[in-house]
């Protein structure tokens, strides 16, 4: 039990894990237009749109 | 839970001074005061939108409002409780009490921490100019379409939509930020020894309201980025005369928006998880079930966006998996509540004012729960869908759901973040009169919407009559009692009996082992957890 803060390991693994949910966010973004606009035409054409 | 040893060292209690800590703070507990402190102040900007649409609605005919104002209102009172005022008080919690539960010093990325408040003043500002900028010379329609966005109205509104879509950009960023935080928070600093399944309910349902919120903002921001390209620069994403359908703008935008449901609800439902075991005196029943059901309801609730579409035409088996997939939550959310009775049951309840909201929160939120399973039936939310009925089913959702959930948690902790305790006979009386007036509201919705009253309209047959009145009369005072929730919190900052460590007999956790209020610097000392 020594004392806490955030030392500099400790602060890079944040940053590691926030970069990769950034990365996570960024991926999301950018598939949301063509996964979209995809699942609409498949969805339109099952109901015969 | 959790119990755990620690030795408290000295406090590095240099708190910084001025405006320069609140502006430049990278301190947890700071941050989740201006969080706190942003949202009260939205709160009422968005209740007094409320009030004038209900003194609006009080008799037929138009009293004070032309309808351009009155859609105009209808869409920012949405916009502004729900990213203004429930979103940022739930991170204020968030990151007031998720570093006190785990043994952290502060939230992992303390400077991200601060660009994530500081990017809400601007996107106010934003949101807030969408609403006014019509009333000046050139500034094009008021915005009319509802918190939805839908075009091809919303292609059509003048400049404040493009306010609009920069404030929800804006507000966009400043989730995603926050979100990514506190799932770094959770994940790397947790004190020695606590195991995820040893973490508290609250700081779970953040985990997971976190993931949620990195999961469906882009898409959001991704709907209404097409909707600025098909506004500016010749695209037709959602323009049916250059191929495109609005429509798809329908799912996107609903994609984000039920999920959003929970996103409001889950915070409220972790801050029940600790009062209730507080109140009962009993540990809480069903640990792990309830970190599996809001698993469930977050995963099933991401997948059944298109109940809030059913009149648009989708196909029969489309239509019959979103209906199903609904109902199918009510199993987890049910769970969730069978757990917080259990925990009641046989328990030394006491009821004070958390513990109050917590059984009024599980009597009307089940309630609007058992109104949302009516909704979720396709042919009977052909004849409910877009009338009043809706609009009180999710009040009767989001009031208690999420609403009365933060002032639970305000109650609970406030004695714990200023080392006062709180004026108990006030808050008592806030209460009551919040409660009764929110029924007094919202109870007769229910009937206006059965009997065939439209929603977002601003006038009404007068055999509608009655029941505005005494719902209009119900918001006036519903909306006047919150003065009394800022007293009550004004005056317990300013002063009041002095709160020990431990404010509740029943409480249990890490953040109770630390003074009342806690050091500038918390869990400088790593807590062991057994």
């Amino acid at each position: 039990m020594g004392e806490q803060g955030i030392n500099d390991a400790l602060r890079r693994k944040n940053i590691r894990v926030a970069w990769v949910l950034a990365g996570f966010v960024l991926l999301i973004l950018i598939s949301a237009v063509p996964f979209w606009r995809g699942l609409f035409r498949l969805m339109t054409a099952a109901s015969g749109g | 839970m959790s119990t755990a040893t620690l030795t408290h060292g000295h406090d590095h209690d240099h708190a910084p001074t001025g405006w320069r800590r609140w502006l430049l703070s990278t301190n947890h507990k700071d941050i989740g005061t201006l969080y706190l402190i942003f949202a009260l102040v939205m709160l009422f900007l968005g209740g007094a939108s409320a009030m004038l649409i209900r003194a609006e609605l009080f008799m037929p005919g138009l009293q004070l409002l032309q309808p351009d104002l009155y859609n105009n209102l209808v869409t920012n009172h949405a916009l502004i409780m729900i990213f203004g005022a429930v979103m940022p008080a739930a991170a204020g919690l968030a990151n007031w009490m998720i570093p006190l539960m785990i043994g952290a010093p502060d939230m992992a990325l303390p400077r991200m921490n601060n660009l994530s408040f500081w990017i809400l003043p601007a996107a106010a500002l934003m949101l807030l100019l969408s609403f006014v900028v019509p009333f000046f010379p050139g500034g094009g329609s008021q915005i009319n379409t509802g918190w939805t966005l839908y075009p091809p109205l919303s292609l059509q509104v003048g400049m404040s939509m493009d306010f609009l879509i920069f404030a929800i950009h804006l507000l966009g960023i400043s989730s995603v930020l926050a979100s990514i935080n506190i799932i770094v928070t959770i994940l790397n600093m947790r004190a020695p020894g606590m195991s995820l399944l040893k973490m508290p309910i609250f700081v779970w349902t953040w985990l997971v309201t976190a993931f949620l919120l990195i999961l469906v903002v882009p898409v959001l921001a991704g709907g209404v980025t097409m909707l600025l390209f098909d506004r500016h620069f010749g695209t037709s994403f959602f323009n049916a005369a250059g191929g495109g359908d609005p429509v798809l703008f329908q799912h996107l935008f609903w994609f984000f928006g039920h999920p959003e449901v929970y996103i409001l609800i889950l915070p409220s439902m972790g801050v029940l998880a600790s009062i209730v075991p507080t109140f009962a005196r009993k540990p809480l029943f069903g640990y792990h079930s309830l970190v599996g059901a809001m698993i469930a309801i977050a995963s099933i609730g991401m997948v059944v966006w298109a109940h809030h579409q059913y009149t648009i035409g989708m196909s029969l088996g489309a239509v019959k998996y979103f209906m199903i997939g609904t109902i199918i939550i009510s199993i987890p959310v049910g769970l969730m509540i069978f757990n917080y009775i259990a925990t009641m049951w046989r328990g030394a309840m006491s009821f004070e004012t958390p513990m109050l909201f917590a059984v009024a929160i599980l009597l009307m939120f089940t309630f609007g729960g058992l109104t949302g399973v009516m909704l979720a039936v396709v042919p009977a939310d052909l004849q409910y869908q877009d009338s009043m009925f809706v609009v009180a089913h999710f009040h009767y959702v989001l009031l208690p759901g999420a609403v009365f959930g933060l002032f639970a948690g305000v109650f609970y902790w406030l004695p714990k973040w200023t080392g006062h305790m709180y004026d108990e006979k006030l808050a008592r009386i806030f209460f009551w009169v919040n409660v009764i007036s929110f029924n007094v509201t919202f109870f007769p919705q229910h009937f206006l919407g059965l009997a065939g009253m439209p929603r977002r309209i601003v006038d009404y047959n007068a055999m509608f009559t009655e029941f505005n009145v005494v719902s209009s009369i119900g918001a006036f005072v519903f909306g006047l009692s919150h003065l009394l929730l800022l007293y009550i919190v004004v005056k317990t900052v300013r002063g009041g009996r002095k709160a020990e460590a431990k404010v509740w007999e029943g409480a249990d956790g890490l953040e109770w082992q630390l003074p009342s209020p806690p050091p500038f610097h918390s869990w400088t000392t790593a807590p062991q957890v057994r």
